[in-house]
């Protein structure tokens, strides 16, 4: 048993024992349980993949005469404005004024929020254009200039969903080709996307989120950020194997923190073809190994973690429940799977090999002492469901 | 004598569209000549992504009798273009690349690296790939 005190002070000290997720299986399968949970400190799990519910709170300071921004656009990407006078929200999916989307079916979607957001974190300057009704203090009613991440006060990103638990595999089996935000997928099982870090992903190794909780410390695309609430459609009420790990999306986190502090690498606009824009961000989570139950979780495989393979030309569309099959990752990242007889290619969206990276890069963080952990101040329940949409008149009826 | 394999990205001025070379290569030079993609437009600057397959000398030969026209050959540079910077290595395209041009390097590190010789330009992987990493030279 340890505390978070305990191992702050060892990481402190410079003498904490830090690995992987992935490095943990072996180790622990050699110790043994107890005695690696006596040795080991923390596990630092992590996950690099796109992210559609992210964006960022910018502040621009104010022009001379002020201005009180109504409408805002970032290299004509529109931000919403309808918060104080100079401060705006930059969402990941919006697409770029005038882009044609689907209308020339599949769109490109070359260019949007999380492309805007990926050139503030590398520093590259971008067109701030902005109008107002004006009024008596804040007159100005139009202004276009150029701004870096340097002049801005803040560039804080709040993400309301990042690092869901566990996720759908998608396929098509219908007799037409689909393009959805798990890439282009061919007709009649041709082919299909997962989208998770599995071992290495940080609430897979977490499942009951006993050491994951609001106030939990991460580090976002190289930021020190933390965990500021459950992340939306946070569902623990979930299917689960033996194991506790969930076979469905379940659980999911709301993070924050500081964009002046990322690193360029982590943080990456995505174009769907067909489906629209996004961003793709490095997430990095420490697990505190205070009993050796915290470690066990740690220790789980890829060949442990199922997925539920969804047929994303009706099913996932029309809110259904036909599961066509349950994949372990391992048969996944294997690069082909045998569904109902037939083979089908695999492909990942989630990229294991930054999520590698970014466990090692939080590893020696944490062992140089720079990187402390900190004490959840709520856990997240562990038996909340997730509400549907049920379209209905005024006054209720269905 | 053995037959070679050449890969070469042909980039012409608008000046030679309209004279058959590639016929001339296959009658002169006997040589195979596999397009994978090819955009050439009368007046404009084209290009042309093949493969030359013959005897050595007459591959040699033959390469030697297209640059008499106002053709640049490029045997390096494939028209397909995988960007090591803008790949994250997810993955994602290799379920759309139809010859192993793109693989992963190592199992460990799952990295996915590009081999120009596999790749035929089907372009699959510029359709396909969300991070823009890969793209065409034309």
């Amino acid at each position: 048993m340890k505390t978070y005190e305990e191992i702050n002070s060892k990481i402190e000290s410079g003498t904490a024992v830090v690995l992987t997720a992935d490095e943990v299986i072996d180790y622990v399968d050699r110790k043994g349980l107890d005695e690696a949970a006596a040795e080991i400190d923390v596990v630092t799990t992590a996950t690099f993949g796109p992210m559609c519910s992210s964006g960022c709170f910018l502040n621009f300071g104010h022009s001379k005469p002020k201005m009180r921004m109504t409408e805002v656009w970032l290299d004509d990407v529109s931000a919403y404005a309808g918060i104080a006078a100079v401060d705006v929200y930059l969402g990941a999916t919006q697409l770029r004024h005038n882009d044609p989307a689907n209308m020339y079916y599949p769109g490109d979607f070359l260019f949007g929020g999380g492309h805007v957001i990926e050139k503030l974190v590398a520093g590259e300057e971008v067109q701030l254009f902005a109008l107002s009704y004006g009024t008596d203090e804040y007159p100005l009613k139009e202004l276009r200039s150029y701004i870096t991440i340097d002049d801005l006060n803040q560039a804080i990103m709040t993400n309301p969903r990042n690092c869901y638990q566990n996720y759908n595999v998608a396929i098509n089996c219908s007799d037409k080709a689909i393009h959805t935000y798990l890439g282009k997928l061919n007709p009649n099982m041709k082919n299909l996307t997962y989208c998770s870090a599995g071992q290495l992903s940080p609430l897979l190794n977490d499942p009951y989120y006993k050491t994951i909780g609001v106030g939990s410390s991460v580090w976002l695309a190289g930021a020190h950020g933390h965990v500021y609430a459950e992340g939306t459609q946070f569902a623990s009420a979930c299917e689960r194997g033996e194991n506790g790990v969930p076979s469905e999306g379940a659980g999911t986190l709301a993070l924050t923190g500081d964009m002046k502090q990322m690193t360029p690498e982590f943080v990456r606009g995505v174009s769907f073809k067909g489906y629209g824009v996004s961003l793709a961000l490095g997430v990095g989570i420490p697990i505190p190994i205070l009993n050796s139950d915290i470690l066990k979780d740690c220790t789980v495989r890829d060949s442990e973690i199922f997925a539920p393979v969804i047929d994303y030309s009706s099913v996932y569309p029309a809110r259904g429940s036909d599961v066509v099959a349950k994949l372990s990752y391992e048969q996944l990242r294997s690069g082909k799977v045998e569904i109902n007889g037939k083979q089908v290619l695999t492909a990942s969206l989630s990229s294991y090999s930054k999520a590698l990276k970014i466990a090692e890069m939080l590893k020696a963080e944490i062992k140089q002492g720079d990187f402390m952990l900190s004490k959840p101040y709520q856990p997240f329940p562990v038996d909340k469901g997730m509400k549907p949409l049920n379209i209905k008149d005024r006054g209720g009826r269905a | 004598m053995s037959k070679i394999t050449k890969r070469v990205l042909l980039t012409f001025s608008g000046s030679i569209a309209g004279k058959p070379v590639v016929t001339e290569l296959i009658r002169n030079y006997d040589l195979e000549i596999n397009i994978f993609r090819a955009s050439i437009t009368p007046n404009a600057e084209g290009h042309m992504a093949i493969d030359v397959t013959g005897e050595e000398k007459m591959v040699a030969e033959g390469l030697k009798f297209i640059e008499t026209f106002d053709v640049n050959i490029n045997k390096m540079k494939n028209s397909l273009v995988w960007d090591e910077n803008k790949c994250v290595s997810c993955g994602n395209c290799l379920s759309h690349c139809p010859t192993d041009a793109l693989y992963i390097h190592d199992e460990t590190t799952r990295e996915v690296r590009f081999n120009g010789e596999k790749c035929i330009a089907c372009m699959s992987c510029v359709r396909n790939c969300p991070f823009g990493a890969c793209s065409s030279l034309f």
